[in-house]
């Protein structure tokens, strides 16, 4: 029986995290048996909602201020619909790094926020956050870590002894803070160690720069092949200056790869085992950790029960949980169909 | 458990830890307990401390020296209030200024540090007639690196949520977080201020008024240029990796802002070796300083070349001129 009707909405279709996401969401077959997905792309910032005919919502939209007036005729149009946000872009690091008028901001996130009847952290982080700075009722705020299918990369054999690759995966742009990542490698002065980096971006040239003639260290440009491209590597980085989840870290894990993050946003939510922190930001700190841990690979193997991780049952049950109409809510009565009974 | 938590780090400071706590314990706003955390101090520090522990809002730590921003830190771990105040055991906070940061951090929420301006007060406690008035609203992490408006350890009042957001645990710490950063001895304030500004969206404003008396050391004021500099620029290599493109647009006016500063402090102690190099210093770095602070920066380099020329007495009357304007 498929009794809810879901309508996503989306403002960036380029293959990234939010896209994968959904694509895994609509083929979840505990999901497929109660509720019926559909996906709507929307231009950013520019888009005139309409009555859209569906039971929920699911807004996976930018928040702006340019933004706001359609998101208040979404509402308007949709009294019925129950209106849920899954907050992909904005966190603490990103506010502090992004945001010069941040009161103007702050004032824009509680308008926004207050149109939905949910909000989705993607992250307890990014919830806490939201939590203190009172951007969103606390009983509208719920948090579900992203998941993408990541069925394929738990049967990649573990890094052999011996290994010294290190892999960093995502765009080219300073939010995934390679320069960093470069210049501590490049202070790493291991001979057989590597570093591959896979992904594009406006920072490319920048990159290849701080790169040199270092021929330790490879652009591979972006690869849809996961699976090909994590058995290559060793040991993931992510010195990421913001990350709204990070779903890298998950993936890198669920290859048997273990994962140096920075301490930061969503990030901080997956420090577990097999995912550590390097606390500070420069690059001797992290040249010290990478040394470290170069020495490590092979000598032990991340169990298959961590590689596994969050169950794709686990994170259907989060999503119907969300779904399901919350104790103490009353049915409404479309106002139409009253006047029309009258 | 009371409202604000005021830290008191104290090291060697026997001579005027109580004139500090009497003017903490005579604030018009009474819900707040002192923090005394005496940094291993070889003086009768603890002594007089413990004297005021008649009072029951008065609470004195003591460990071996961990310098200044361990003594905060250590403060700041076993602080039980919602606002945590800074002041340094030798300073002194006017009656109004805790009442007026509790005020502003419960009518601004998204505020997370509220600081005053300073006044300067000499060894025997009296207006110099100096004063820091930075600027209050609209502050930026540029205004941070450039111009530091907080000005000094004792003008700050923080959320204790703000602080939790920028707090850490280095691997070689077992028993507390850090929230200043212990590996500097200088710079640690700007230090906090700036990664504060970094790394969470609190905001940083000021209130009006001058509602610190900050003790200035006329001896103290030129020494260990270099080794301040240093420090200043370890700051400048920690924060770096956080923001690359906000320090390539913004270090080598910042950097001339902190030469000018030195020298400013040179100029105080009629040290016209070290002022004139300084601001030499500072406009090879940037003359953005000039443009910006025309009046403040043509002051500084006119009395270094003074100084440098002439020697010390006609800056010495200069600046009796200027202490002794009506208004102060």
């Amino acid at each position: 029986m498929k009794s809810i009707r879901i309508v996503h909405l989306i403002d960036d279709s380029t293959p990234g995290g939010i896209m994968r996401m959904l694509d895994h969401l609509l083929t979840l077959p505990e999901l497929s048996a109660q509720v019926h997905q559909t996906v709507r792309t929307v231009r950013r910032g520019s888009w005139s909602a309409d009555h859209i005919g569906a039971d929920v919502i699911v807004s996976h939209l930018a928040l702006s201020w340019r933004g706001l007036p359609a998101l208040v005729t979404l509402r308007a149009l949709n009294p019925l619909a129950r209106i849920i946000h899954i907050e992909h872009s904005y966190t603490p690091a990103s506010a502090a790094l992004n945001v010069n008028r941040k009161k103007r901001f702050h004032t824009m996130l509680r308008v926004a926020y207050s149109l939905f009847d949910d909000v989705v952290a993607v992250s307890h982080t990014q919830a806490a956050w939201m939590r203190t700075r009172a951007l969103v009722r606390n009983d509208a705020l719920t948090v579900i870590h992203p998941q993408v299918d990541m069925s394929a990369l738990t049967g990649i054999p573990a890094p052999r002894p011996g290994g010294r690759t290190i892999g960093a995966f995502g765009r080219l742009e300073p939010q995934k803070g390679f320069d960093t990542l470069i210049e501590a490698f490049r202070l790493c002065p291991d001979t057989r160690a590597r570093l591959v980096i896979f992904g594009d971006g406006q920072e490319q040239d920048r990159l290849q720069m701080l790169a040199g003639a270092d021929h330790r260290i490879t652009f591979k440009g972006h690869t849809d092949d996961l699976t090909a491209a994590y058995a290559q590597v060793d040991i993931v980085a992510m010195p990421s200056r913001w990350e709204a989840f990070g779903l890298v870290a998950q993936e890198a894990r669920a290859s048997g790869r273990s994962v140096l993050v920075s301490a930061v946003d969503g990030l901080r939510d997956q420090i577990t085992p097999g995912i550590s922190a390097v606390s500070q930001r420069t690059p001797e700190a992290w040249a010290r950790v990478l040394e470290k841990r170069l020495d490590e690979v092979g000598q032990t193997e991340i169990p298959a029960s961590v590689r596994a991780g969050t169950s794709a049952e686990e994170y259907a049950a989060q999503w119907l949980a969300l779904l399901s109409p919350r104790s103490g809510e009353k049915a409404v009565t479309p106002p139409g169909a009253v006047s029309a009974a009258a | 458990m009371p409202k604000a938590s005021v830290i008191v780090p104290a090291f060697n400071s026997e001579t005027t830890l109580a004139e500090t706590l009497l003017s903490l314990l005579a604030q018009s706003f009474q819900d707040f307990e002192i923090l005394v955390v005496n940094d291993g101090s070889a003086d009768s520090t603890l002594e007089v401390a413990n004297a005021f522990r008649t009072d029951p809002r008065i609470r004195v730590l003591s460990q071996a020296n961990r310098g200044l921003a361990g003594a905060r830190n250590t403060g700041i771990d076993q602080a039980r209030g919602e606002y945590v105040g800074f002041c340094d055991a030798d300073d002194v906070w006017m009656p109004d200024k805790l009442m007026t940061h509790v005020n502003h951090l419960d009518s601004a929420p998204d505020v997370g540090l509220s600081f005053s301006g300073s006044a300067f007060i000499d060894a025997q406690s009296r207006p110099t007639g100096l004063a820091q008035k930075p600027r209050l609203r609209n502050i930026t992490a540029r205004h941070v690196l450039c111009r530091n408006p907080v000005g000094n350890g004792s003008a700050a009042v923080m959320r204790r949520q703000a602080l939790a957001d920028i707090a850490w645990r280095p691997a070689t710490e077992s028993r507390r977080d850090w929230y200043f950063d212990e590996t500097f001895r200088q710079s640690e304030d700007i230090e906090c201020w700036l990664r504060l500004m970094l790394t969470t969206d609190w905001e940083i404003e000021g209130v009006p008024g001058l509602l610190t008396g900050y003790r200035v050391n006329p001896e103290g004021l030129s020494s260990a240029t270099e080794r301040q500099l240093a420090a200043w620029e370890l700051m400048i290599a920690k924060l770096r990796p956080f923001n690359p493109a906000f320090f390539d647009a913004h270090l080598g006016a910042a950097r001339a802002y902190q030469l000018r500063y030195l020298a400013r402090r040179a100029v105080s102690a009629m040290d016209g070796d070290n002022a004139w190099p300084l601001i030499r210093r500072a406009l090879a770095s940037s003359t953005r300083p000039v443009f910006e602070e025309p009046l403040k920066s043509g002051v500084t380099i006119a009395a270094a070349a003074v100084l440098r020329v002439l020697g010390p007495k006609p800056v010495r009357c200069a600046a009796r001129l200027i202490a002794s304007r009506p208004g102060y």
